[in-house]
């Protein structure tokens, strides 16, 4: 595959970074046959580069599958990254090795998905919710105990409920203990990968709304991760659209869902429902044709060339570069160039 | 008075959560009282038999029990070949078979589990050396070992314990290790991971109290496998000398089973009843683990 010597990318940095991602790449191996051979790649997440600023919330979407999970992850290397460097508070993340990276779990968080999966059945929430403090050794025995309630009250639940296990809640409650979770070490960041995308549509509004108190409370910043635009468009300050492991737009949330550059988030904001009828009615869709290529082969070039309707023969040649358009608009196209 | 009353406002709760237990399981508070009636009985033996079990009594051959024709009150669940008390016989040999069963199973049990968690959390090359040693183990009869190992130890129950702990742990091993697999890509343990907790705690608290259950059952019943395992090496002369055990004796008596089948069979069944008790026990056990099953 004919890369580029080198990739064109107008860094998006500047002085009130938190973390700065660059060039991250996260290669699965394919093994097969008997000798467990590795015999190709899945690219989850392929050289991809954002920042996050100090009390943003940065939004990252993208369908099923395009790596946006596994960014987080590897964001706060719960995987081994095979490329790339994060810097959170001039730090790097990749180099660290283990007694600082330790450390660094006090300062980045996340909370999961799927609030059933995150919370280990066989401790109750006391013990969950006070297990970062008790690993990091935070405090006394009764200290502990008073910060847990203290925390339990924060999200919304009640100090009495450290004592229960975690199948005696419902999922909205479940995520609010994963939160206490996060919160319990102060951190700065929280990688929050689809936090709400599990629950009832009346509890997910209830949800985002205490992260919203909480990030302003505690100036948290956010790494929002979610396939749900409405969602992202509330609680954002910045998106970053994510295609097949690669960043193909990146700006303020106005700019980008008033006016979307990319062919793909162009078609996939196409796809909001709004909520007067005479309006949707009057709207044109964009419809992708096919499905999403495969991580482990994917296009030449450009990645979205083969669903893209303004696709050009230089698409298939070259990657087109990530660059700054004007006002921290960040493009991957060639139409742009 | 002031202490008193505290004193005893304490210790009632307790009682009623344990009244409030029994009658919640029915199941494993019949286990408990079955294997304390063993265990009572391996304890108290010397007062409980009425001869020496080794007592070789020729005139006194193949004396049924007290319930059967011919049976007499001196000894009242009969004797063996050589005149021996059957009663006194197995108060005695369940010292034995306990020790043997629940030690060696407790220990296979601790080893299995804990290697398994290893492998299954590390992955790799340490997974691949470990699982190919189980393979090893597998592979080559277990009974070849046992004599191997218990000609360079000596025949003794510390040999035989060892022996059946070393070579037992592979099951356990195996199903905690495909089971701590699956349980390491859930969240809750990648949570403890981003909070920074340690391998080793990752492993054995996060983990294994989610992993061990299928381990537990398949233990419980190991306990008979593990009692009659030892009884053929009795059989063969490798067992512990000079010793009664339950395995021995039901071994010896099959010869004699058509003829005098107390020999046999009421050595086997004091088997059965330890080993029921002990499944029970198991299944209280495993509830009570169970935060879901456990209520308040």
């Amino acid at each position: 595959m004919a890369q580029p010597a080198e990739t064109v990318v107008d860094r998006p940095e500047s002085e009130q970074d938190l973390v700065v991602v660059r060039n991250m790449k996260k290669y699965f191996p394919i093994t097969g046959g008997v000798f467990q051979r590795v015999m190709g790649w899945v690219k989850a997440v392929d050289d991809v580069s954002f920042n996050i600023q100090e009390g943003e919330t940065l939004g990252l979407v993208g369908e099923s599958g395009c790596g946006k999970t596994t960014c987080g992850r590897v964001l706060l290397r719960l995987l081994e990254p095979t490329d790339g460097e994060v810097i959170f508070q001039g730090q790097e993340v990749f180099k660290m090795r283990r007694e600082n990276l330790r450390r660094l779990r006090r300062d980045m968080q996340i909370v999961f998905q799927d609030p059933y999966a995150s919370l280990n059945p066989r401790m109750t929430v006391g013990e969950i919710v006070g297990e970062p403090l008790r690993i990091h050794g935070v405090g006394s025995r009764s200290e502990r105990r008073e910060r847990i309630q203290q925390l339990l009250e924060t999200v919304g639940l009640r100090a009495l409920h450290s004592v229960r296990y975690p199948h005696e809640f419902s999922g909205g409650q479940r995520q609010r203990i994963g939160v206490a979770r996060a919160l319990a070490l102060n951190p700065k960041l929280m990688v929050l990968d689809e936090p709400v995308s599990a629950l009832d549509v009346s509890i997910q509004s209830q949800v985002l709304n205490l992260l919203e108190d909480l990030q302003q409370e505690f100036s948290l910043t956010y790494l929002f991760i979610a396939h749900d635009l409405s969602v992202v468009r509330h609680i954002s300050d910045r998106v970053a659209v994510m295609y097949l492991g690669q960043l193909v737009e990146l700006a303020a949330k106005e700019t980008l869902f008033d006016n979307p550059q990319h062919p793909y988030s162009q078609a996939l904001l196409s796809a909001i429902p709004v909520a007067d009828p005479e309006i949707q009615r009057g709207r044109r869709r964009i419809v992708l044709e096919g499905d999403v290529p495969s991580p482990s082969n994917p296009p030449s070039g450009c990645h979205f060339r083969t669903r893209c309707r303004h696709a050009m023969p230089q698409c298939a040649e070259e990657k087109p570069p990530f660059r700054d358009y004007g006002d921290h608009h960040f493009v991957a196209c060639w139409l742009l160039e | 008075m002031q202490t008193k009353k505290t004193l005893r406002s304490q210790i009632r709760p307790f009682f009623s959560l344990w009244y409030k237990r029994v009658r919640r399981s029915p199941v494993g508070t019949t286990g408990m009282i079955m294997f304390l009636a063993v265990l009572i009985v391996a304890v108290f033996a010397p007062w409980i038999a009425t001869h020496d079990p080794m007592k070789i009594d020729i005139t006194n051959r193949f004396t049924p029990p007290v319930f059967q024709d011919g049976g007499t009150w001196a000894n009242i669940l009969g004797t063996d070949q050589l005149g021996r008390d059957i009663w006194s016989q197995l108060a005695y040999g369940s010292r034995l078979s306990l020790q043997i069963g629940v030690l060696s199973v407790g220990f296979s049990f601790m080893i299995g589990v804990s290697l398994g968690l290893v492998a299954g959390w590390y992955g790799g090359i340490i997974d691949t050396i470990l699982m190919r040693i189980v393979d090893v183990l597998q592979s080559i009869p277990s009974i070849v070992v046992l004599m191997a190992l218990i000609a360079v130890l000596g025949p003794s129950v510390q040999t035989i314990i060892i022996v059946f702990s070393l070579t037992w742990w592979r099951t356990y091993s195996r199903i905690v290790r495909g089971e701590t697999m699956q349980a390491k890509t859930i969240d809750y343990v990648q949570a403890a991971r981003a909070v920074g907790v340690n391998d080793l705690r990752i492993m054995f608290k996060h983990i294994m109290p989610n992993v061990i259950q299928s381990s537990l059952a398949l233990a419980t019943v190991s306990v008979a496998t593990v009692v009659m395992a030892e009884s053929a090496l009795s059989f063969l002369g490798l067992g512990p000398q000079d010793a009664v055990t339950w395995g021995r004796m039901v071994a010896y008596g099959r010869e004699y089973v058509a003829t005098s089948w107390w020999m046999a069979v009421l050595p086997g069944l004091a088997i059965a009843f330890t080993v029921l008790g002990i499944v029970f026990l198991g299944d209280w056990v495993r509830d009570i683990l169970d935060p879901k099953l456990r209520g308040t």
